[in-house]
């Protein structure tokens, strides 16, 4: 105690009792305050049973899906706002950042501006949106959050009359995709193929193609300390069914994600595989890691963007199931019901379904191919795509034949969760 | 605290301790008198709104969350009222440890393991760097302090991002092992090792180590030293018995400062490691990304805290029993 201490009417120790009782009568006022609600209260109206229904039986290929309507479009009269600054919400390095330039430059007369916040995977994109943490324009989620996302009134219907470029310019199969009949929320960004990528450099391109399962390379001790795969829950869960000929990466049956889920722990403990987002497009062009699965954007991306200056874009090859069997995917544009410039962010959307614009966008920097008619797929190597990564375009076929990952029950998404915690968990 | 009135120190203390106690009195009165009661507990709100807010409100968030719910999205929805608590993720996490398939065990013992490894390694080499500063850098000891401060200035993430690119299979480092021919090839140190991982923990926070060391050793009066060597003990001994058990208080403050924060480290291993090398604090960081992972999360947090009452207690013990012989 200091040379003054006993100046002070009571002891430290009392002094050091009355504030710690202070300190504990302050958050029980708040706990009894918090106790006026009860719990869940602020998870919102019940669902119906209709949108239970949509929820325990979500889109599949051949189950469509015509999603509820709770309100009507925007009149197509609605004007631009004027001075507004479009909110877009995106995975990051996924559009290139000169179309936001543009399109500013192009409704210059209303004064817009662009701002860009990312996520770094879906969950987190939807679980933002959710909670109200951002308030977007436009989003960008993969199918399997759209049934979420509109059973929980938080996605506007799209007016059609505004975004004329769909019907214009996109395969047919996205103006009335299973997912969303008669597109009344989404309209398609990209589509992607999930395969393998490889450095041709280090793993010549006959030793993955004479093997009779080329996914098992990526269990190969060969090439230990230099695998990756994506450290994405459903992604990785889906090689672990689809090298096990599992086509059914939307599995309910625990056997099945049990069996996937230890098949990536022995693939994780024979090669030291790395769990990573960044794994291809940028550490494969590094030539930190070799052989990887991978989105065929990345690789594309990787090959267009991020390999280092000088070497040539041969180096990196990608595999996929030549009968177009391994996983597809495609990521939409949607307009959050909250959007506080629905008007701008249909523009938007119709400005980056614009062929010129979704086509740069593809072949300058982002490697991800946007479904559009005019798009040739057989064309795009080499003029685009170099022809070691020719299994990257994706073609129309394997939207007949590969497996989506999509939306499962709340209780199937639980086994994912499970086996995914086990992964990380380094068992 | 030393306790002036109830335990008054023998021989000529007690008669400084007696004056100091009647003037305490007289001043108390005086004060009852100016001030009203409430003055002096009133500048304790501060720190009392500090605590509160900071750390008791927080903490009973965290309980609402563990035993809340979540939303469709997976969001959790804390529920501030104990008596809707519902216990039911806090048992199933807990028999993730203590189960039949208890597959957060490794992780826990990897912990374990990492973190007092980590913790002594910080402790052999902080404490002989912070004994040289103090004791033999002569005039260039405030050079060495800015020294030792500087890592600092550069954010710990880009420094571990340094160390990525340093470890690489084609990085400096292993370019020089193979350089000297200390390996044949490269050595994959980034594919999950847990040396990597616990160097890495030893390099971000051996600072936090070496200054409340230097702190103790600089304050030890070199004439104690030199009358242990005029007793007769040879240098190593006069460290033995000398500086050694007065810098015991420095050790164990040092361990606990170090040894807390890495329990709940997940950043070096995400950095520096794989799921292979996952540690406590991964599984938390694993559980808060993953939709509906928020009460797993939560029950995490409680049973790390839990695990780190432990030695906290033992420190608090020790300086309390340490203040009552000093």
């Amino acid at each position: 105690m200091g040379p003054n201490g006993g100046a002070r009417p009571f002891s430290r120790r009392e002094f050091l009792r009355r504030s710690a009782g202070a300190a504990v009568a302050l958050p029980s006022a708040a706990a009894i305050l918090a106790a006026c609600t009860k719990p869940g209260a602020t998870s919102g109206t019940k669902p119906s049973s209709v949108e239970e229904d949509l929820l325990a039986h979500p889109a599949r290929p051949d189950h469509p899906v015509t999603l509820p309507l709770y309100q009507d479009p925007i009149p197509a009269s609605t004007p631009i706002e004027e001075g507004a600054t479009l909110q877009v919400y995106n995975w990051a390095d996924y559009l290139w950042p000169r179309l936001f330039r543009e399109f500013e430059d192009a409704y210059s007369k209303y004064g817009v501006k662009v701002n860009l916040t990312t996520f770094n995977d879906i969950d987190e994109g939807v679980a933002k949106l959710a909670s109200g943490q951002v308030t977007p324009d436009v989003f960008f989620p993969d199918p399997s959050q759209i049934t979420k996302l509109v059973v929980s009134k938080l996605l506007q219907p799209l007016q059609h009359d505004l975004i004329p470029n769909l019907e214009a310019n996109y395969w047919p199969e996205f103006q009335n995709p299973f997912y969303d009949q008669g597109w009344h929320y989404t309209v398609p960004y990209t589509i992607y193929t999930t395969g393998i990528a490889y450095r041709r450099d280090h793993i010549p391109d006959e030793k993955i193609r004479s093997m009779s399962n080329p996914y098992e390379i990526l269990w190969d001790p060969e090439y230990k300390g230099r695998v990756t795969v994506y450290d994405d829950r459903r992604e990785l869960l889906a090689l672990g069914l689809i090298k096990n000929g599992i086509k059914d990466v939307n599995t309910g049956d625990p056997s099945l994600i049990n069996m996937a889920k230890d098949d990536i722990l022995k693939l994780i403990d024979a090669t030291n595989a790395q769990l990573t987002i960044n794994g291809v497009y940028v550490k494969m062009a590094e030539d930190v890691f070799w052989v990887g699965q991978s989105w065929s954007g990345d690789v594309v991306a990787a090959a267009l963007y991020y390999l280092p200056k000088g070497v040539s874009p041969d180096v990196l090859g990608y595999w996929y199931p030549s009968d177009g069997g391994g996983v597809i995917g495609n990521d939409t544009m949607v307009i959050p019901a909250s959007a506080k410039s629905p008007r701008l962010a249909h523009e938007f959307l119709n400005f980056m379904l614009d062929k010129t614009n979704a086509w740069n966008n593809f072949t300058n920097w982002n490697g991800y191919q946007p479904p559009l008619t005019s798009i040739d797929p057989t064309s795009l190597v080499p003029k685009v795509v170099p022809p070691s990564l020719s299994e990257a375009v994706v073609l129309p076929k394997y939207f007949d034949t590969g497996s989506f990952i999509l939306g499962v029950s709340p209780s199937v998404d639980a086994l994912y969760n499970q086996a995914w915690d086990e992964i990380k968990a380094g068992a | 605290m030393r306790s002036e009135v109830t335990a008054p120190a023998p021989g000529r203390g007690d008669q400084r301790v007696t004056r100091k106690r009647a003037r305490a009195v007289t001043d108390g009165a005086r004060s009852r008198a100016l001030y009203p009661r409430w003055y002096w507990p009133s500048f304790a709100a501060p720190a009392t709104v500090w605590l509160a807010v900071l750390f008791v409100l927080p903490f009973f968030v965290v309980f609402a969350v563990a035993f809340g719910t979540t939303d469709l999205f997976g969001n959790p929805l804390p529920v501030y009222q104990p008596w809707y608590w519902s216990t039911s993720t806090f048992t199933g996490t807990l028999q993730r440890f203590f189960g039949a398939d208890a597959f957060y065990r490794p992780a826990l013992v990897r912990t374990l393991v990492f973190v007092p490894v980590a913790s002594l390694l910080c402790l052999v080499f902080g404490y002989a760097i912070a004994y040289y500063v103090a004791r033999h850098s002569g005039r260039r000891k405030g050079l060495f302090l800015v020294l030792l401060i500087s890592p600092f200035w550069i954010s710990y993430l880009m420094r571990v991002y340094a160390w990525q690119g340093l470890l690489q299979p084609d990085g400096l480092i292993n370019k020089v092992l193979v350089a000297v021919h200390l390996v044949g090839t490269p050595i994959n140190w980034l594919e999950g090792k847990p040396l990597t991982v616990i160097l890495g923990l030893v390099y971000g926070y051996i600072p936090y180590m070496i200054l409340p060391l230097f702190g103790f050793l600089d304050r030890i009066d070199p004439n104690l030293l030199e009358a242990g060597r005029d007793l007769g003990a040879s240098p190593a001994k006069t460290f033995l018995r000398v500086t050694l058990p007065l810098s015991r208080q420095a050790i164990l403050a040092g361990m606990i400062i170090v040894a807390l924060p890495m329990f709940g480290d997940y950043y070096t291993n995400d950095l520096l490691g794989s799921t292979r090398t996952a540690m406590f604090g991964n599984l938390i960081d694993t559980a808060v990304e993953s939709p509906g992972g928020g009460p797993q999360a939560g029950s995490l947090v409680l049973m790390l805290m839990v695990l780190l009452i432990v030695p906290l207690l033992y420190y608090l013990h020790s300086t309390r029993k340490a203040q009552e012989v000093g």
